[in-house]
């Protein structure tokens, strides 16, 4: 599953981080790293761009980014 | 390292950590700084003195990574290799290791003598987060020290920390090895091993190390500066290919893995947190949002917030706007009657005095929104809002960003295209500068309330309200247009970015942005504007001298000793109106009007229409006056006076008056626009690409509505 199907509220854990390789380093360098827990916070009126937390830092993902990042249940 | 010699120190850190602040604390210096990820674009440096050593203070811009992946990763780097600092500072968010710390072991492979900044002390303590910092230090290879830069806690230990280390024989910085898994680490050591071979002297343990993992991770330049060894790099593609295939996962991600092991055990060794504590703020930031970024009520309290500046911004600044006048005429005034009638008496007050007190009277509107911004960024809020609006500027090729400078424009384009440098990605910043002029700024206002109120005294309040719908639709069609054509990039940058958590804004980081916005304003006021007002006054003063078709004064006077009747009244008036008409058409703006004049013919504009344009481009307010002028109203006229309103009523028709306001919307930005544009762009060719843009754009919807809008009204 990726992350941007992840439901408000939900949990999550980081498995793998998907697309170019610029586009993982960005996504890593916020804290979005394989093994790190990430909570679904908010969502934008139309459902996008979308807010989570993770390691107790807030982001904010559109969903294109999301969808580059595999998670597993938590 | 000789002692007289400064020491110079690199500050280094992730955006939002507090390096700005840091900075202008050490350095005394007054720099914008945000809540909100911002870059230091270029490095600016500083020398300061402690203790009587002279030390250089080089400000970076704030970087995640070191893989110059990114301009601001790639000067960052640059600096660090090439100009070796003899110190480097990392500004470290206490609040938040496990992402700070990514760059830091970076830095510590690199084996670059460091202290550490651990800063937002206050906001660690307030998430229940204790850090023993003699465990941090021995861990990390470098003094720590404790700081809450915003307050100036712990500076003085800082700098004389600086000293301190700088007295230490070089090469003492102890080695700390970061370590990874058993298969990465072989191809490590293999290639590191390769690395010493090929440049025996010139390379430490520590950097073959830090080339080896690098080329391993597939950095694109230190590949590139081993192009020659082909053996390696062709030992360096097999390890990368054999590692993916025992792993399956790249070697980047292997490195990570590393890095992220390595952080992970730090932190359970040096740092201790209160679960509860943490939790409690982090439920906090997310009820505030519960209501701030909720899907139903988050757009409106957005907008209703955004309504309060503006409404704010233009009501409260009509006080000090008042007062402003009352103190430009008052001087005027007084200087009129002390100096005696002399052409310098004349530049002083009709030019440089009403030149510069006509723009000078929107400095509250620019402290009072900038005040909103400073609150709004400080508190976290800015952040939200581009959540909120992200959407919809996305699918016009804007970014999220984008919506405040644009709001900011009906204002005045000024601060407005300032304000895009909260956008990071510089194409996208590019896109939002160059559609920024298009946003119809309150100096316009004033020709529009007059055409509106002189054609179409029925409707004039959805005359307006279409020019501003016309200003909207332009600015987003032209940046649409834009992201797909000129500026490829653009558009395409991610818009992911880490949501500060909200905080109380301090009164002196709110004073800093005002302060320095006004200062700027200040500064373009006395530069440009002064120029320009001289140059327009010039113009309309010179040559002194006109030959004139008849003898206005004696008929005039002729007409004034004979006869008390109306009708000679009536006579005396079109007399002065016809001489004031011929005096302008002879000074210098004349002449250039009679020139351009053709070029607006096919638009339907006459002479004192061109003439009214042409002063425009010093300001927009400026179009107003002219037409005052010209028709004889004396300079008193403004856009309520009924008497400009009839001379204009009769000397176009209604579809040339809004061809006439689709011009003055969207024709070459005002003086002081330009010269932000270009500040702001940093490039001669945007800046006329500008010009050239909405010069074009005007004329065709000009033309467009004097061809075809016969027809339809
Ligand atoms: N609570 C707290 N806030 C700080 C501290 N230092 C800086 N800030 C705030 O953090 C924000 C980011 O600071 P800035 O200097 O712009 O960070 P930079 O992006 O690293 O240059 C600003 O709102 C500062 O006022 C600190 O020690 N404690």
């Amino acid at each position: 599953m990726t992350l941007d199907h992840l439901q408000a509220g939900n949990r999550g854990k980081i498995t793998h981080l998907l697309g170019e390789e610029i586009m993982q380093i960005r996504l890593s360098s916020i804290g979005l790293i394989p093994g790190a827990t990430i909570t679904m916070d908010h969502t934008a009126l139309l459902g996008d761009p979308r807010t989570y937390t993770v390691q107790g830092t807030q982001v904010s993902l559109r969903n294109s980014e999301a969808e580059m990042i595999e998670i597993a249940a938590a | 390292m000789s002692t007289n010699a400064p020491i110079r120190v690199a500050l280094i850190g992730n955006p939002n950590t507090g390096r700005t602040t840091l900075f202008n604390q050490i350095t005394g210096e007054k720099q914008a700084t945000g809540n909100y990820a911002r870059v230091t674009v270029s490095k600016s440096s500083q020398t300061v003195t402690h203790q009587g050593r002279e030390i250089e203070l080089i400000d970076l811009p704030g970087v995640y990574m070191l893989n110059s992946k990114t301009d601001e990763e790639k000067v960052t780097r640059d600096l660090l290799r090439n100009e070796c600092p003899d110190i480097v500072i990392n500004v470290i968010n206490a609040g938040n290791l496990e992402r700070n710390l990514m760059l830091t072991t970076q830095l510590i492979e690199m084996g670059l003598p460091r202290i550490f900044a651990l800063n937002m002390k206050d906001e660690a303590d307030s998430q229940g987060v204790r850090i023993h910092c003699d465990t941090l230090s021995s861990l990390l290879g470098g003094p720590v020290i404790e700081m809450v830069a915003r307050d100036g806690m712990g500076i003085e230990a800082l700098m004389d920390e600086i000293v301190r280390h700088s007295e230490k024989p070089s090469g003492t910085c102890p080695t700390v090895k970061i370590g990874y898994d058993s298969h990465l680490e072989e191809a490590i050591q293999r290639t590191s091993q390769h690395l010493t071979d090929l440049h025996p002297d010139s390379m430490s343990p520590e950097q073959s190390r830090w080339t080896a993992i690098k080329l391993l991770e597939g950095d694109t330049e230190i590949l590139g500066d081993e192009n020659d060894h082909t053996q390696l790099v062709e030992n360096v593609q097999n390890e990368r290919t054999t590692l993916q295939q025992q792993h399956n996962e790249n070697s980047e991600s292997l490195v990570l893995s590393g890095r992220y092991g390595f952080i992970n055990g730090l932190l359970e060794e040096a740092r201790e947190v209160e679960t509860d504590t943490l939790m409690n703020r982090v439920n906090l930031t997310r009820a505030i949002d519960g209501v701030l970024l909720n899907r139903v009520l988050g757009l409106p309290l957005f907008l209703a917030f955004m309504w309060v500046m503006f409404e704010t911004t233009f009501t409260l600044g009509t006080y000090p706007m008042d007062w402003i006048d009352a103190a430009v005429g008052a001087l005027s005034d007084s200087l009129n009657g002390v100096l005696p009638e002399s052409l310098f008496k004349d530049l002083l007050i009709n030019g440089i005095i009403a030149g510069m007190g006509g723009t000078i009277i929107f400095l509250p509107n620019i402290v009072i929104l900038f005040f909103f911004i400073a609150l709004f960024s400080e508190t976290g809020y800015m952040a939200r809002g581009a959540i909120l609006v992200d959407r919809m500027m996305h699918s016009f090729g804007l970014h999220g960003k984008a919506f405040i400078p644009m709001i900011t424009g009906f204002g005045c384009n000024v601060p407005a295209i300032m304000a895009t440098r909260t956008i990071e990605n510089p194409k996208d910043r590019l896109v939002a500068i160059l559609v920024n002029p298009f946003m119809s700024c309150s100096a316009r206002l004033p020709v529009f309330v007059l055409f509106a109120g002189a054609f179409f005294a029925e409707n004039a309040g959805s005359i307006l309200f279409g020019v501003y719908m016309a200003s909207i639709s332009i600015a987003l069609l032209t940046a649409l247009v834009l992201s797909k054509t000129l500026i490829k990039g653009a558009n395409t940058a991610p818009f992911l970015m880490e949501l500060p958590p909200y905080r109380m804004p301090t009164w002196g980081s709110i004073y800093i942005h005002m302060g320095r916005s006004g200062a700027e304003f200040l500064k373009k006021v006395t530069g440009v504007i002064l120029v320009g007002s001289i140059i327009i006054w010039f113009l309309q003063t010179f040559p002194q001298e006109i030959e004139l078709s008849q003898d206005y004064e004696s008929q005039i006077s002729t007409l004034q000793e004979s006869s008390e009747n109306p009708a000679a009244h009536q006579e005396i008036t079109q007399l002065k109106r016809a001489q004031e008409i011929e005096i302008q058409q002879g000074r210098y703006l004349g002449q250039v009007g009679d020139v351009i004049q053709p070029l607006f013919s096919p638009l339907g504009f006459d002479l004192n229409a061109s003439i009214a344009l042409l002063t425009g481009f010093v300001a927009k307010e400026v179009v107003v006056a002219t037409f005052g002028v010209l028709y004889s109203h004396g300079d008193e006229a403004n856009e309520e006076s009924r008497g400009l309103r009839d001379s204009l009523a009769s000397s176009m028709t209604p579809v040339t008056a809004i061809a006439f306001m689709i011009f003055t919307l969207l024709y070459v930005p005002c003086l002081a626009t330009i010269a932000v544009l270009y500040k702001e762009t940093q490039s001669l060719g945007w800046t006329t690409f500008s010009i050239g843009l909405s010069l074009t754009l005007a004329y065709t919807l000009a033309l467009l509505v004097t061809t075809f809008g016969g027809g339809l009204l």
